[in-house]
């Protein structure tokens, strides 16, 4: 019985992509991990059949959910019990994923999330503070309380692995975690640590942010009411 | 505006919006394409029920007739509507490209080796 997939998509991550993939193999060798090359144009495929990773090659580059949603196809088709989310660009870390695993499996979770924010505080920036808009957002919608809620580190149980796998529309993004819970999945939180990106935020930071804040704001409070939910 | 014009519009732009709702609920859409249409065929049923939002956008810019103002309205948004397609549609034929191209070599390089 497979127990866990950690996917791990990749667009262009040449620097990246081989410590990040060392590191989950020292660090979980009893999981399986999947690189999903998001038809990169740089080295990433190359870097992964030197270094004989388990990964997969999309002709066409998809964009995160795509290549997310194409973890998930993967982890449905080959029976897994519960798959992760990870970063390509080394900002997670794989030592979380074991007690987030044994705690999903304790609690039965269907959506476990890293979260930064349990026991640390938040620092002031903008983009933390659009977190906490959109965690308010969550928890009006649907009562319930997620302190991180764009931690990019989610573990699904197989529940949700056959959702995101058949149903489209499926981001790895909040709004599906708060469409999820409307269908009755379970959320928790478990506190982890991440590697932040270098400080300072450009001004095309700034658009994109609030696009993105924009939509996943409508998504939540307006869209997932009108979704059929099953 | 006649009583009738009014009734009619109203019907017709809330029967639209049922028939979108239900449909896009029913078939795999993306969500933002679901989300505009819903979004459209709702400011129809808004403009229906309240001529006096185009009464009032005509008299400000001193269209004659409320009526030209909401076909205006209606042109122009069907233009946005109509770009975002074309742009979707291109991005799609690029993709199909790509696979077909894709697939042909791979099939080659195997049948080879």
């Amino acid at each position: 019985m497979n127990k866990l997939l950690i996917i791990i998509p990749a667009y262009n991550e040449e620097a990246n992509i081989e410590k990040t993939v060392r590191h989950v193999q020292e660090v979980l060798p009893q999981y399986d991990y999947l690189v999903i090359n998001d038809g990169s144009a740089d080295r990433t495929p190359e870097i992964c059949r030197e270094n004989g990773f388990n990964f997969l090659n999309l002709p066409v580059n998809l964009g995160l959910t795509g290549a997310f949603q194409t973890g998930m196809k993967y982890a449905y088709k080959h029976h897994y019990e519960y798959a992760i989310q990870y970063d390509g660009d080394g900002q997670h870390n794989p030592e979380y994923i074991e007690p987030m695993l044994q705690e999903a499996e304790r609690s039965e979770t269907d959506i476990m999330i890293g979260s930064r924010f349990l026991q640390a505080g938040k620092n002031r920036s903008l983009r933390m503070i659009g977190n906490s808009i959109i965690n308010l957002c969550i928890l009006l919608t649907t009562g319930c309380r997620i302190k991180d809620s764009t931690s990019g580190m989610r573990l699904y149980s197989a529940r949700m692995i056959k959702e995101m796998a058949l149903q489209p529309n499926c981001r790895p993004e909040p709004d599906t975690v708060a469409f999820l819970v409307l269908c009755g999945a379970k959320v928790s939180e478990y506190p982890v640590h991440m590697n932040e990106r270098e400080a300072g935020e450009s001004y095309l930071n700034l658009t994109a942010g609030i696009k993105y804040m924009f939509y996943m704001c409508t998504s939540i409070l307006l869209l997932n009411w009108f979704r059929k939910k099953g | 505006m006649s009583i009738f014009l009014r009734l009619f519009m109203s019907i017709f732009a809330i029967g639209t919006f049922l028939f979108m709702f239900r449909k896009l609920r029913k078939s795999k859409v993306q969500l933002f394409e679901a989300f505009l249409w819903i979004i459209f065929s709702f400011g129809l049923v808004l403009l229906g029920v309240f001529p006096e939002i185009a009464i009032y956008f005509a008299q400000l810019l001193g269209i004659q007739s409320p009526i030209n103002a909401v076909f205006l309205a209606i042109i122009f948004i069907l233009i946005i509507l109509n770009f975002l397609l074309t742009l979707k549609v291109s991005g799609l034929e690029m993709k199909v490209h790509s696979l077909v191209q894709e697939l042909a070599i791979r099939e080659h390089d195997r049948s080879n080796e």
